[in-house]
Order: C-alpha cells, then structure tokens, then sequence
C-alpha cells in the first residue's frame, strides 16, 4: 500500500464569503441596499423592521428575507405592510447563510427593490460567522436580555456596523442599565454608532429610520 | 447546529478528494479552526466521527490546529498568530487530550483578550486578521 498526503488548503468558511461577495456583487448591479440584522430571539429584530419599513416606506421600495427555523410567521407580519416578502425556512440552523440568500435572491425581482432587509435567525452566535452579501450589519440588543449580553457576545458587535438597544422603555423593570449597555458596546467597538430605542419613543424610531437612510 | 453544516462541508470535501485520488483509506484529516470562529472543536469531532462511520475515514484520526489572529496596529506593529496542533490519537492515546489544547479554562476571557489588547508600541487597540478560518489543511491516504 502506499501512504500518500495530499495538502488541500481548502477554507470551508471562506466558501460562504466568497458566495457573500457573488450575492453582493449582484446586489449592487442591480441598486439594491441590503441590511443584515441580527440579535437575539424577541429582541425586536421584526418589529424594527416593520416600523422602517412604515417610516421609510414612502421614499424606498423595501423587500425583506426572513429567516427563521420556521419562518412563516414573521414573513405574515411583513407582507400585511404589502411588501415583498421571502420566507426562509432554515430548517436545522440556526443562521442564514450565503448558499441560502443566493437562492432567495435568483427568485427575486431585484430591479424593483431599494432596500432588503435581511432578517436573520434569533441568535447571537452563530450569525457573526456568515456574511450573507449585506453592504451594512446591525446588531439589535434588548434590555431584557440583561445588561451583560453584550460583554457575553463580543464577536458580533466587533463585526457589526451599527448596534441597537432596544426596548430601553422597560429597562427600569428588568433592572438593565442602558448607560452600561452602551459603554460595553463602545470597548468592544469603539467608532460604532449606537442607538437607543423603544416603541413608545417616537423620536427614537425616527432616529433609527434616519439612520438607516443615512447610508442609502 | 453549525458544526453540523460545516462537518458535512468537510465531510464531502475530504471525500471527494480521497476518491479522486483513488484512496483505499484515509489516515489522517488535518484540520485549522480559527479561534474567533464560533466553532466548538468537539461538537465539530463528534459530528464528523458520526458522518464518517462506514466510510473509508472511519478510522482516520483528526488533528486540529487551533489558528490565532495575526494582531496589527494602525502604526505598523505587527504579531503573527500562533498556530497550535493537538495531538493525534496515536500520540495522545487519550481521546480527551485531542480536545484539551483547545480548551481554554475561560475561553470568553480568551477571546475577550484579542480585543483588549493594547499595541506594545503606541497603545491603541490592536486590530485582529485572521482566525476566522475553518481550513481542510491536509489528508494522508493510502491508495
């Protein structure tokens, strides 16, 4: 018998960014704006989405890929604002990635699209490792999952380009401290932007609708 | 469950490779893990063992590396990350000690620590490249 090594190289994780960079590049032929948004389960991913999507709607044409073990339910939410809406049925994972999003995005009519958001699964971990194509990250917080989640994830606000914290209205009750929130955010990113928000603050949701527009 | 998806990547790369190379048995897979990855290394093992029971890796041993971050700064500073390899089963006997390199006693503060490192030269905060790799590096075959 003979022994033989056969040096591979080959980078697992390096063939989902490189499907990325495809999805991106025909993102951006075809002048659509996608967002990755990330966080964890019922920190308020979907609702945020449906506020910029009532907010932002007048001025952009908005589809959404909602990603989810069974995501029909958001899906329902967004499609009563009557947009374009993508379920993502991940079945076992607990991310969506970039194979998932190329196949979504060959069955859309991109030409008709300013905005996509990319709504990923409930989860702060498994995310940060696939880059699906997006031009901008958001990672979305809310205070009821403790003061110290962001301390607990470090890698995903190192890798996100805007963070969000959320629900800031009931932080009082969960006993959260937002000022703590916030700090922990800018020592594991220091130059990102950071922002406040709750349902109930009307100039908190304006503030992350402009913020979306402002890199549009 | 990512390791599943990745070990199944892995699983079907290694094969195909074998079998282009008309292997009768596959020894060894050499495996690199970035550690910034999310990826846990004996979630990882467990599902590729399991993915390649009857097949001509079953009895192949896994040799990971643990890959670290290169560290830069914006003045020009520079470190290489380390590379460390586990032993392989026939060196460590133990099945544990394939794992234990791995395992840092406070992995969270392990991580936590490529971030807050200040440079050495004009304490900014380093920037870490690399370690976000899962590399198929090697397999030995017998044809």
């Amino acid at each position: 018998m003979l022994m033989h090594v056969i040096n591979v190289g080959h980078d697992v994780l390096k063939a989902n960014d490189m499907l990325a960079e495809k999805n991106k590049e025909l993102l951006d032929k075809n002048g659509v704006f996608a967002i990755n948004i990330m966080g964890a389960i019922g920190s308020g991913k979907t609702t945020l989405i449906e506020k910029a999507i009532e907010i932002l709607g007048d001025h952009y044409r908005i589809a959404v890929i909602a990603g989810d073990v069974v995501a029909d339910m958001d899906a329902a939410r967004f499609a009563k604002l009557g947009i374009t809406t993508i379920p993502v049925n991940t079945g076992r994972e607990c991310h969506l990635d970039a194979n998932l999003i190329e196949n979504v995005l060959s069955s859309m009519n991109l030409r008709d699209i300013d905005i996509l958001f990319m709504e990923n699964v409930g989860n702060l971990i498994c995310p940060t490792d696939y880059k699906l194509g997006e031009h901008l990250r958001i990672v979305i917080v809310s205070v009821t999952e403790g003061d110290d989640i962001v301390l607990k994830h470090p890698m995903i606000f190192r890798s996100a380009d805007v963070a969000v914290i959320h629900k800031t209205d009931i932080a009082e009750a969960v006993y959260a401290d937002c000022e703590k929130m916030e700090r922990d955010v800018r020592q594991l990113n220091p130059n990102i932007p950071i922002l406040l928000t709750s349902i109930r603050d009307t100039e908190s949701i304006e503030q992350w609708c402009s913020k979306i527009s402002s890199y549009i | 469950m990512h390791e599943y998806s990745l070990a199944c990547e892995v699983v079907k790369n290694v094969m195909s490779i074998a079998e282009a190379n008309q292997a009768k048995e596959i020894r060894t897979i050499t495996l690199g893990v970035g550690k910034l990855t999310h990826i846990n290394p004996e979630q990882l093992l467990f599902c590729l063992k399991t993915l390649m029971t009857d097949t001509i890796a079953k009895d192949a041993d896994i040799v990971l590396q643990a890959i670290f971050p290169n560290m830069e700064c914006e003045c020009g500073y520079y470190e290489k990350g380390e590379v460390i390899y586990s032993a392989t089963k026939r060196e460590a006997k133990e099945k544990r000690n394939i794992l234990d390199f791995l395992k840092e006693p406070d992995e969270f503060h392990g991580i936590r620590a490529f971030f807050e490192t200040p440079c050495p030269k004009c304490e900014k905060m380093l920037h870490a490249s690399g370690g976000r790799e899962l590399i198929i590096q090697s397999i030995d075959i017998e044809q």
